[in-house]
C-alpha cells in the first residue's frame, strides 16, 4: 500500500470525525437531571420521607437543569489573553410521567443568566455580571450548600484566583428573589475567601449583608403596623382585635410606619484530606439572619387590611453546621461517605407557635458503596434524624392526635399542631447501582435500582393524599402507619 | 445463464472469508507526548501520572507500544510551537533518523460553571498523530470531555484525571485505527 494511500484513509477518518477545535462563538451545553419511578403500596407520593434531612437519596423528586455557555472569546491555553463567556441556565422539578405536573415548562425558570470575563484589566481576575450564585462545596449526601452566598442576588462580582487563594467580592440587589412581585431594592454586598496553606488543608469564610432602605410612600418598602400582638398575628385576628378595642373607630386602622430592614449571612469552611484513606472532609458552618417579611393580609367584615410585619419577623436566625467525610475503605472496592448536620432555627419574635423558624434538628447519614465490578456496584445507606419544635407540638403521632394534645386537652384556641414536639426518623436504602464511568460514590451517571424503608414516630411521615380529618363523615377513614417502603428505579447524571 | 449465481457466490464467499489481521504498528515504540496545557502564559507540563499511565496502557491495548517523553523535554518547545505542523516538525527533528510514530496528546481544562453542587469542567484534547517521515502531514483529532469535580481546590490536573478514562479510550480507538492502516 502506498504511503499516500495509507495516510489518506486515516486523514479522511480524522476529518470526518473531528469536531472543530475550541473557537470564539462556540456554544456548549451542560446540565444535570434526576428522574425516578418510586412506586409504593402505601399511598406515598414518590418519596421515602419528607425531606433531605434523611439523605437526599429517595427523598428528592425529579429535577432537571440545563446550562448554555457561549464563548464570545474562548479562554486559550498557554496564554493570558482576555476571555469572555455568556451563561444561561434553566432548571425546574417537572418531568413528564414522573411528577404531578407532567413536565410542564411552567415549573421551570431561568435561574442563572450572566456574562463572565477574565484577564480584562486585572490579571487572574474574573468579572461576572448578572446572577451571582456562588458556594464553597456542598454536603453531597444532603444536597445542601451551607457556604453559599449571593444565591438570591443579581449584580456584579470579581473573583481573584490563584493556586492557593481565591477571593470573591460582589455587590448587587436581592429584591426580586426575596420580595418577588412586591419588589423593593435590597442592596447586597459580601464576599468569600478561600485559602489553601498546604495541600491537605483548606480554610474559607465570608458572608453578605442585605439592606432594604426605608422608602416613604412605597407600599412594598418595609413598614410596621403599630401595636400588633404576635398571637393576634398568628391567629389572623389583628383587625378583629383592633375593631373590638375601638368599636366606634374601626375604620381608622393604624397606618403603617416606614422603617428599614437588614439581614445578613456568615459562612465558614474547613476542608482537609488527601492523606491515608481520607479523600476529603468538608466542614461547613453558616449563620443567617433572615430578611424580614413585608406584610400579611387579613379580611374583616368584607374588607382587606394589610398588616406590615417588618419588626415582627426581623429576628429569625438559622444556624447550620454540617460535615461530610469521604473515605476509601478498600481502594477500588469499598468507599464510605459519612455526613452529619445540625440546624437551629430561632425566632425571637415568636415564642408561641411552632413554625419552621423555631426548631432544631440533627441528622447523620452514612453511605457505603462496594464495587462488585468497575461498573456494577452495591449501595447501602442509613440515616437517623431528630427534629424538635421549639414552640410546642408540631407533629402527629396518631391519627386521633387532637385527643392526645398537651395534658390530654384539645388545644382549640392554641397554636399546637399534633401531639408531639419531636419527630424521629430512621431510613435504610440498598440496591444495585450501574456506573458506566467506573467506581466512585459521586461518579455519574448512575442507574440505580433501590429499595428504601423508613420508620418515623410521625404518622404517615411522607407525602401522601390521606384524608386526615377524624370527622365522623370522613368516608375514607384514617390510617396509622410508621413504616414506609419504596422501590426506586432512578437515574442521576451531570452532563 | 449460469454466470451471475457463480459471481454472487464468489462475492458471498469473499464477504464471509476471515479478514486479514490489522497491520501491526512498527516495532520501535512510538514517541508519546502527553501534555497538559495550562490556562496561563506558561509551558505545558505533563499529564497527571495516573492519566498518563492510563493512556499508555490504552495505547498498548491496541498494539501501539509507546515511550512517553518527559515533560521537561517537551515543555518549552511546545510552549512556542502551537500548530500541529510546528510540533510535528520539532518532534521529528528530535527523534532523528528512523523516527518512530509520533503521538501527541495535548489537553487543556476549562472551568465551565457550578451546576447543582458540582464544578463542571470541559477538557479539550488535541490528538496529533504523525508518521515517521517529515514529508507527511500530521493527522489531528479534537474532542472534548465534560467532567464534574466536587471541590474548588480541584483544578486542571483533577479535571484531566477525571477525564482520563474517556481520553484514553478515545485516543486508543483513534490511534489504533490510524496505525492499523500503516
Amino acid at each position: 500500500m502506498s504511503r499516500a494511500r495509507a495516510f489518506g484513509l486515516p486523514l479522511a477518518f480524522a476529518l470526518a470525525f473531528a469536531p472543530a477545535a475550541a473557537h470564539a462563538g462556540r456554544a456548549d451545553v451542560g446540565g444535570y437531571f434526576r428522574v425516578a419511578a418510586r412506586p409504593d403500596l402505601q399511598g406515598g407520593a414518590g418519596r421515602l420521607g419528607y425531606w433531605n434531612l434523611y439523605g437526599r437519596l429517595l427523598n428528592e423528586g425529579p429535577y432537571a437543569a440545563v446550562e448554555l455557555k457561549y464563548d464570545v472569546l474562548e479562554r486559550r491555553a498557554l496564554s493570558a489573553d482576555p476571555y469572555t463567556s455568556l451563561h444561561l441556565r434553566i432548571e425546574g422539578g417537572s418531568v413528564g410521567n414522573a411528577t404531578p405536573d407532567n413536565g410542564s415548562l411552567a415549573a421551570f425558570r431561568m435561574s442563572q443568566l450572566y456574562a463572565r470575563a477574565g484577564n480584562v484589566g486585572i490579571p487572574h481576575t474574573t468579572f461576572q455580571v448578572g446572577t451571582l450564585d456562588q458556594y464553597i462545596g456542598e454536603l453531597g449526601l444532603y444536597d445542601l450548600r451551607p457556604a453559599q452566598v449571593f444565591f438570591e442576588t443579581v449584580g456584579a462580582s470579581a473573583r481573584y484566583e490563584r493556586e492557593r487563594v481565591d477571593l470573591l467580592l460582589g455587590v448587587g440587589d436581592s429584591g426580586f428573589w426575596l420580595k418577588r412581585e412586591r419588589y423593593n431594592a435590597v442592596w447586597t454586598g459580601g464576599g468569600l475567601l478561600r485559602v489553601r496553606p498546604i495541600d491537605q488543608l483548606e480554610l474559607g469564610g465570608g458572608g453578605m449583608i442585605r439592606y432594604e432602605a426605608e422608602v416613604r410612600g412605597n407600599q412594598f418598602a418595609p413598614h410596621d403596623t403599630p401595636r400588633v400582638r404576635m398571637d393576634d398575628l398568628l391567629r389572623g385576628e389583628v383587625v378583629e382585635r383592633f375593631a373590638g378595642e375601638n368599636p366606634l373607630r374601626e375604620w381608622v386602622f393604624p397606618d403603617p410606619v416606614p422603617t428599614d430592614a437588614r439581614s445578613w449571612k456568615g459562612v465558614g469552611y474547613v476542608g482537609f484530606g488527601g492523606f491515608g484513606p481520607v479523600r476529603w472532609n468538608n466542614f461547613f458552618a453558616s449563620v443567617e439572619r433572615r430578611h424580614p417579611q413585608d406584610f400579611v393580609t387579613e379580611t374583616f367584615q368584607g374588607q382587606q387590611y394589610r398588616i406590615y410585619t417588618a419588626s415582627l419577623t426581623d429576628e429569625r436566625t438559622v444556624l447550620l453546621l454540617g460535615d461530610e467525610i469521604q473515605v476509601r475503605l478498600w481502594p477500588d472496592r469499598l468507599d464510605l461517605v459519612w455526613a452529619g448536620l445540625y440546624g437551629r432555627h430561632t425566632d425571637a419574635d415568636n415564642a408561641l407557635a411552632p413554625s419552621d423558624h423555631a426548631r432544631t434538628y440533627r441528622s447523620t447519614v452514612v453511605r457505603l458503596q462496594a464495587y462488585v465490578t468497575d461498573t456494577v456496584h452495591w449501595l447501602g445507606e442509613g440515616s437517623a434524624a431528630e427534629e424538635v419544635s421549639t414552640n410546642g407540638n408540631a407533629y402527629r403521632q396518631y391519627q386521633d392526635s387532637i385527643f392526645r394534645n398537651t395534658n390530654g386537652v384539645p388545644d382549640v384556641r392554641g397554636f399546637e399542631n399534633g401531639d408531639t414536639d419531636t419527630r424521629v426518623t430512621f431510613q435504610g436504602k440498598t440496591g444495585v447501582v450501574l456506573n458506566p464511568l467506573g467506581p466512585g460514590v459521586y461518579v455519574r451517571p448512575s442507574l440505580r435500582f433501590l429499595y428504601g424503608v423508613q420508620w418515623s414516630n410521625q404518622n404517615n411521615a411522607f407525602g401522601n393524599s390521606f384524608v386526615e380529618t377524624i370527622d365522623q363523615f370522613n368516608a375514607f377513614g384514617n390510617v396509622e402507619q410508621r413504616l414506609h417502603h419504596v422501590l426506586s428505579l432512578e437515574t442521576e447524571a451531570w452532563f | 445463464m449460469r454466470r451471475p449465481p457463480v459471481v454472487l457466490g464468489l462475492f458471498a464467499a469473499l464477504a464471509c472469508a476471515p479478514k486479514a489481521p490489522p497491520a501491526l504498528a512498527p516495532a520501535r515504540p512510538a514517541l508519546l507526548v502527553a501534555a497538559l496545557e495550562p490556562l496561563a502564559d506558561a509551558p505545558p507540563r505533563g499529564l497527571p501520572p495516573r492519566a498518563e499511565a492510563r493512556l499508555v496502557e490504552a495505547l498498548r491495548g491496541v498494539g501501539l507500544d509507546v515511550a512517553p517523553v518527559p515533560a521537561a523535554d517537551f515543555g518549552p518547545a511546545l510552549h512556542t510551537r502551537r500548530t500541529p505542523e510546528q510540533r510535528t516538525a520539532w518532534l521529528q527533528s528530535q527523534a532523528g533518523d528512523g523516527a518512530p510514530l509520533l503521538v501527541v496528546v495535548a489537553a487543556e481544562a476549562h472551568f465551565y460553571s457550578q451546576i447543582e453542587g458540582r464544578l463542571r469542567w470541559t477538557v479539550s484534547v488535541e490528538l496529533l498523530l504523525a508518521a515517521p517521515s517529515a514529508s507527511d502531514r500530521p493527522v489531528v483529532h479534537h474532542f472534548e470531555v465534560p467532567v464534574f469535580l466536587q471541590f474548588l481546590h480541584e483544578k486542571e490536573d483533577a479535571a484531566v484525571d477525571a477525564a482520563a478514562p474517556v481520553i484514553a479510550r478515545q485516543v486508543a480507538s483513534f490511534a489504533g485505527a490510524w496505525s492499523g492502516g500503516l
